[in-house]
């Protein structure tokens, strides 16, 4: 109809009806070839099943081999609940981090013995007066089965800081493992003496060693002297007159590393006489802003030489390495320079996330979790924001697999700490445990998170089979260290958690992987040197039937946690026929091959000398 | 008889044609006096002596564009509160707005008043956004229309695509509207809960005097949706932020919501980015290739680009292609302050082995970082809080050129320089923050 200009003109012939008129067209006055044809993403194609290769779904229903995890800490007779001196409405940081735990056989009976940091009162003339102190549970077989004796005073330990990261060292050499305590205050290092006690050496042995944070730490030879040496992470200048209170949602929490300045690091060189040097800067490990929380030593680059890895939380990661094989050609003399290290964490795509955000980094796990010889990194981070998978591209250089692998997508829930890489299903892949636990507060849901089991799908792609595990994993709690070790021998990893408003749990696996109750489908190593030499940076290729597993000799690693040494491989699936070859790439360039006798078992290797079968030795 | 016949006839043609001559000059004083009852805010009045002009011409522009005013901002029409009836008078005044002819010197005036009325009122942004896209087709000067589709594609999440909007725009517009102009440009893309917030306000998501934040959003999103359930925009916005908060299982069901319930979500490029997005944070980011390859549009957008670079770098692992990509999608806005698909391009030239190419790309990526950072922005929202002090506004015209983004650059340069051209207000107290400090 056209438009009617004028009133008038029609006022001789019709009257205008005023009719209103809808701007919008119903979709049903849509022509035919109008109409939308997709009424979903899958209509679009998306999971049509033209993938070529994808992560895991985030659960299975029921994994192959369902795990079996108990937490035996009381009726083994371990009670301990980290003191963390949290006081209402306070929010002073260190009160929320929790405090560490390692393994070690300090009176060398054959088995292991548990040390657990305890905090402390954090602010004078704050909280109830009480003393806390660091406990070592001293380990024994009762009819089979293992029992913990709290021996702490036998031991002579008194060590009342407020304890955070424990490393398991020999670093006088004489046999025996020392311990090494960092604290939220003044560090201490004690000399095992060898008779069932230890003496604290921390003045004499750590000249000018201060009271600051201290997290993580480790015992490697830094300066491949032949000598343990100590790398001291420091996290964040945090102090009573500096903290601070912070406001998320107009509720008071903890302030995150974003409002403190991060700490030099130290790196403690052995002069082999029983005292130490703090040589970081010299040594090329000055950066000034990190904020340390995990640190690990091996060889990423299969060079013979291991790497240090720290963790900082929000800041970037540092990579350290004796090689840098980034180094254009003009600047390639000198880029391996046998003593000094250089920070690669940018250049090797693991400072940061794939988007160079840096992220939380509270605990490292590492191990061979695709499959192909070389050795990644999996990082735990913060609630909301992935943990991250670095996968080894060789040559240092690595790339942020999270999502592909899945672990982005199982993690966003959760804010994790201590992690370990294990077989747990002896499928010769390397799954992952995680605990989780948040840091804002009570006033901040979600506070307590489940810990994670994670199944590797043989090709290094994840899923959560937490459901799967048992009790504890469904429990929630302020999951801070996780230490893994084999304390019953029985050829399978263990775990020792350390948590927060909670007791200390010991999560005994006792999950079946085969008919003989796994009798045969494992190998486990105890390695040494005769000289007692660190041998972090080599590492053992191990092959049964069409299969072989890298398994690398590391320092550190979960968050401030000291584990079991020992490595341990799984068999499942290979011929029980087919023998168990071990190669050797020591750390001085050595290399030595074996084929062991049997399985089920620990075998001890050293440089230079043939492999002991351990179950034959007296205990 | 013939003759009488002739002159009868043409007495009265002669009347008739006087008469509606005189009828057309009595509507156009009635709509005059309507005019000056609605400057008046004498809605009903005006209404009274509109509905008697409009009766003898209903097309008449202004008639038409004032009835539709008072129909909008009568309280009695529209009480506070009372959604029902301000929706009829919605509907009633786009009813009058559409009767004003295409010829006529209102038209754009009455299609950008239909579109604030569409957005508004209504809250219809893709009625509006419509609206709005004819217009400003038909008149690609118009400045209220493309400032209005700027506020409006802000509003819906999707402010980067209203760049060339708001640079033509300021470069049609005065030197101090092109300040304004340019200032609300930089506080939608950088300070966006602070800016929009006297839109949220003027559409009902928050109440007057609530605080603002990032839950405003889904909010806002919900409400487009539940408002205009046949345009995707809601949908997509709910999911990409969704998607942004970490929760992609829920941003792929926005998704199919909005293919299910949507006339346009299969033809709407976001889409298909957030999609690839949510995809990538699964894990899945293989089964992206068919959402590349139906991509509505012409492809050469941000979003596209970097879907195609992480795909051709994650799935194909074609590092070459995925260079390209990446590359591409850092050229087109907001790629130039993207500084996270920076650093994907730096791993991607890093496993390239082109070593050098990745640090230079890192380190632009530091910079970019560097300057989103608080202590920059404060600074920088301080100097856009000044648009009479030339100093100050050096401070954002460096920003700009730090960005490498010489359009914005040379636009606030433009105004510096006006400002400094002319009479001089007299000095601004306190001290802007100098260009020389650096950011």
């Amino acid at each position: 109809m056209p438009p009617v200009r004028n009133r008038s003109g029609l006022l001789l012939c019709s009257i205008l009806l005023w009719v209103g008129c809808d701007q919008s067209k119903p979709a049903d006055d849509l022509p035919k070839e109008n109409r939308p044809s997709a009424s979903s993403l899958r209509d679009l194609g998306v999971g049509s099943g033209n993938a070529t290769e994808s992560a895991g779904s985030p659960t299975v229903a029921r994994p192959a081999i369902i795990p079996v995890f108990e937490e035996v800490a009381e009726a083994s007779g371990i009670r301990f609940q980290f003191d963390a001196d949290i006081i209402p409405k306070r929010y002073y940081l260190p009160e929320i981090m929790g405090g560490g735990v390692g393994w070690l056989d300090y009176d060398l009976d054959g088995v292991l013995d548990l040390y657990a940091a305890d905090g402390a009162r954090l602010l004078e003339g704050q909280g109830p007066e009480r003393e806390s102190l660091d406990r070592l549970f001293r380990g024994r077989r009762v009819d089979g089965s293992s029992r913990f004796d709290d021996v702490t005073v036998g031991a002579a330990i008194r060590e009342p800081n407020y304890g955070q990261g424990i490393a398991v060292g020999d670093y006088d050499a004489d046999g025996f493992p020392d311990l090494f305590v960092a604290n939220f205050g003044r560090n201490t290092l004690w000399r095992n003496q060898g008779d069932g006690s230890f003496v604290e050496v921390t003045t004499e042995a750590l000249p000018g060693s201060g009271a600051i944070w201290s997290s993580s730490c480790l015992w490697t030879d830094v300066d491949g002297d032949g000598h343990l040496d100590l790398y001291v992470v420091n996290y964040l200048d945090v102090n009573p007159t500096n903290y601070r209170v912070c406001q998320y949602n107009g509720r008071d929490g903890y302030c995150g590393p974003g409002s403190y300045v991060g700490l030099q690091d130290e790196v403690w060189i052995n002069r082999g006489d029983g005292t130490f040097e703090n040589r970081a800067i010299e040594l090329g490990f000055e950066k000034g802003n990190g904020k340390g929380l995990a640190i690990v030593s091996l060889d990423l680059d299969q060079d013979g030489r291991a790497e240090i890895y720290v963790a900082n939380d929000m800041v970037a990661n540092f990579l350290f390495s004796t090689r840098n094989p980034f180094a254009s050609e003009s600047a390639s003399a000198g880029s391996d320079s046998g003593t000094t290290y250089v920070e690669l964490g940018t250049l090797s795509g693991t400072a940061a996330g794939e988007t160079g955000q840096p992220e939380a980094s509270m605990g490292i796990a590492s191990g061979d979790f695709d499959g192909d010889g070389w050795p990644e990194l999996f990082l735990t981070h913060y609630h909301s924001h992935k943990n991250t998978l670095y996968r080894n591209r060789r040559g240092l250089l690595f790339t942020d697999d999270s999502k592909v692998t899945g672990i982005a997508r199982i993690s966003l829930p959760f804010l994790g700490f201590g992690t370990v890489a294990f077989d747990y299903d002896r499928d010769r892949d390397l799954d992952l445990m995680v605990t989780n636990g948040h840091v804002l507060g009570p006033d901040h849901p979600p506070e307590l998170m489940r810990p994670q089991l994670l199944l590797n799908d043989g090709r290094g792609n994840y899923s959560d089979i937490s459901d799967s595990a048992g009790s504890y994993f469904a429990g929630e709690y302020l999951g801070r260290s996780l230490a893994s070790a084999d304390y019953d021998d029985d050829g399978d990893l263990d775990f020792a958690v350390s948590h927060i408003h909670r007791p200390m749990a010991l999560l005994r696996n006792g999950t079946a992987t085969n008919a003989e109750g796994g009798a045969t489908d494992w190998v486990g190593f105890d390695v040494r040197s005769p000289d007692r030499r660190s041998l972090v940076g080599s590492r053992l290729e191990v092959r049964c039937g069409s299969t072989t597993q890298v398994l690398y000799v590391a320092a550190g690693g979960s968050y401030l946690a000291s584990p079991d040494p020992r490595l341990l491989a799984g068999l499942g699936g290979a011929p029980a026929e087919a023998p168990v070859e071990v190669t050797a790439f020591w750390n001085d360039g050595r290399q030595e091959r074996w084929i062991l006798s049997a399985r089920g078992r620990y075998w001890r290797l050293e440089p230079g000398a043939e492999p002991v079968d351990l179950s034959v030795l007296p205990r | 008889m013939k003759k009488l016949a002739f002159v009868v006839v043409g007495c009265a043609v002669s009347a008739v044609i006087a008469w509606a001559g005189a009828q057309r000059m009595l509507v156009d004083s009635r709509v005059s006096d309507a005019g000056r009852l609605v400057d008046e805010e004498r809605w009903r009045e005006a209404r009274l002596v509109l509905r008697n002009a409009l009766w003898w011409r209903p097309d008449h522009p202004r008639g038409n564009l004032l009835m539709a005013e008072s129909l909008i901002v009568d309280p009695l029409l529209s009480p506070p509160g009372d959604f029902e009836s301000d929706m009829q008078a919605v509907g009633l005044a786009l009813d009058f707005l559409s009767r004003v002819p295409e010829q006529s010197p209102e038209y754009a005036e009455s299609r950008f008043r239909t579109a604030f009325i569409l957005f508004y009122s209504r809250r219809a942004p893709g009625q509006a956004l419509r609206t709005l896209d004819e217009l400003i087709e038909r008149f690609p000067d118009n400045v209220e229309a493309l400032t209005l589709r700027f506020q409006i594609l802000a509003m819906v999440g999707r402010a980067p695509e209203a760049r060339n909007d708001v640079l033509h725009a300021a470069e049609l517009v005065s030197d101090e509207s092109r300040a304004r102009l340019l200032r609300d440009w930089y506080l939608y893309e950088f300070y966006h809960y602070g800016r929009s917030k006297e839109q949220d306000v003027r559409l009902g998501v928050l109440a007057p005097g609530e605080e603002t934040g990032d839950s405003v959003l889904p909010k806002r999103y919900r409400m487009f949706r539940s408002l205009e359930p046949e345009s995707s925009l809601g949908y997509v916005a709910l999911a990409r932020w969704f998607q942004q908060h970490s929760d992609p299982e829920t941003a792929q069901q926005m998704l199919d919501e909005a293919l299910a319930q949507s006339q346009d979500a299969e033809s709407d490029p976001l889409l298909y980015a957030v999609a690839v997005a949510a995809l990538d944070d699964l894990g899945r980011i293989a089964e992206a290739a068919p959402l590349l390859e139906k991509w509505p549009g012409d492809k050469d957008d941000f979003e596209y680009w970097r879907a195609k670079a992480i795909h051709s770098h994650r799935v194909d692992g074609d590092l070459a292609a995925a260079e390209e990509a990446y590359r591409k999608a850092l050229e087109r806005w907001p790629g130039q302050i993207n500084w996270g698909v920076r650093n994907m391009l730096a791993a991607c030239l890093r496993e390239a082995g082109k070593t050098d190419e990745a640090v230079a790309q890192a380190e632009r990526a530091a910079l970019v970082e560097r300057l989103m950072h608080d202590d920059v922005q404060d600074r920088v929202f301080v100097a856009v809080g000044r648009l009479d002090d030339p100093e100050a506004l050096k401070v954002v015209v460096k920003y700009y050129r730090d960005l490498e983004l010489p359009r914005e650059a040379d636009a606030w340069q433009s105004v510096v320089d006006w400002l400094e051209s002319s009479v001089a207000p007299g000095t601004a107290e306190g001290s802007a923050p100098s260009p020389d400090q650096g950011l």
